[in-house]
């Protein structure tokens, strides 16, 4: 049997540090909400990503430590690996961002923890408009997007604001027209 | 560097292609049809490293050797993952955005809390999801009742998964 060899190892361990360092944030954003779950879902979100960010530099330096004669030719793929896990860790974070405000995860889980299916009017029931009003007006008073002051809402902190701007440039570019509404299929 | 420089080149040719091809008709699926062009990109991608090793050479390209390749293969695959999850806010509206468009179009005077809600209904925010997942194949009308298919059971349960792990309540 041939010898395993240390080299080859450390350097599949290389290529994969993006993968580890997913691993590490998911495990990370799971265990850091089940313990603190006062600090809301997205300080977990951040807290492993910065595990994920931290494992991933850790190998890349391990590596370089170890074969460091290769080090100029292999910055670069270290830093590489680091946007690739920062690719990753995006993709993690929308997969949360998923199951926390899409609607159609919740309505699958809604039809998912039924019996024998689900009835448009049953849907409506447990999931409709207006919990989805009052859960996204809830979400951006707390994090400051809107204030409510005297009955009406007003914008306050302008990131939604800039995201909506660049959405609907982006709808505009692609679909040629602002909302989903405009092709009047509803 | 030429890791970078090749995957951004044909994540910038994806962007093109997509553009392009939505500018004439956007495709029924489009999820589909993204996935489609990314594979395919892909595929011509990995082909021109071997078919003309010769600009290799030049250094803008990543080399043949399988370290390259596989870091390759996983910031395409990571890119084309991104871009795929990040698309339905364009194809879909969101009602976080559509709540801020509303406020922000009230300008300086603000929106009435009457209002905002009265403006969102379950015809614009519900059902053209659940149409949205009778194209998709997650799930089929039954009569009355709306059952899931393979693809909506294995969303689901992955979700819910997810969710016990967490010991998370219901989003939405």
């Amino acid at each position: 049997m041939d010898k395993v060899n240390p080299a080859g190892i450390l350097l599949f361990i290389y290529v994969m540090a993006p993968v580890i360092g997913l691993s590490a944030n998911a495990v990370g954003q799971i265990v850091s909400f089940r313990s603190m779950p006062k600090m809301g879902l997205l300080k977990s979100i951040y807290l492993g990503f910065s595990a994920g960010l931290v494992t991933v530099i850790a190998v890349d330096i391990l590596y370089w430590k170890c074969f460091y004669a290769l080090f100029q030719r292999m910055l670069f793929p270290g830093i590489a690996n680091v946007f690739i896990y920062a690719v990753l860790g995006y993709c993690y974070f929308h997969f949360v961002g998923l199951g926390e405000t899409a609607r159609r995860i919740r309505m699958l889980g809604e039809i998912y923890g039924s019996r024998d299916g689900l009835s448009l009017k049953e849907i409506l029931a447990r999931y409709n408009a207006d919990e989805i009003v009052k859960k996204r007006i809830a979400r951006l008073l707390g994090n400051g997007q809107l204030v409510y002051k005297d009955g009406r809402y007003f914008i306050g902190r302008p990131v939604v604001l800039f995201i909506a701007g660049t959405v609907m440039v982006l709808k505009l570019l692609f679909l040629g027209r602002k909302r989903e509404a405009d092709r009047g299929t509803l | 560097m030429s890791i970078l420089f090749y995957t951004l080149s044909l994540a910038g040719l994806v962007f093109l292609t997509h553009l392009a091809i939505w500018r004439i008709r956007p495709p029924k699926k489009q999820t589909a049809a993204l996935l489609k062009i990314f594979l395919f990109t892909l595929v011509a991608g990995t082909s021109l490293l071997f078919i003309f090793p010769g600009i290799v050479r030049w250094d803008i390209l990543p080399g043949r050797n399988p370290f390259e390749i596989v870091q390759f293969f996983l910031l395409f695959l990571s890119i084309a993952a991104a871009y795929i999850v990040s698309y339905p806010a364009i194809e879909v509206d969101s009602p976080t955005l559509l709540i801020i468009n509303a406020v922000f179009e009230a300008g300086p005077q603000g929106l009435e809390k009457g209002r905002l809600e009265g403006m969102m209904s379950d015809e614009v925010l519900v059902i053209p999801r659940i149409k949205d997942m009778l194209s998709d194949n997650m799930v089929y009308l039954d009569g009355e009742r709306y059952r899931l298919m393979p693809k909506g059971l294995a969303m689901a349960r992955i979700f819910s998964a997810y969710r016990n792990m967490i010991r998370g309540v219901k989003g939405g």
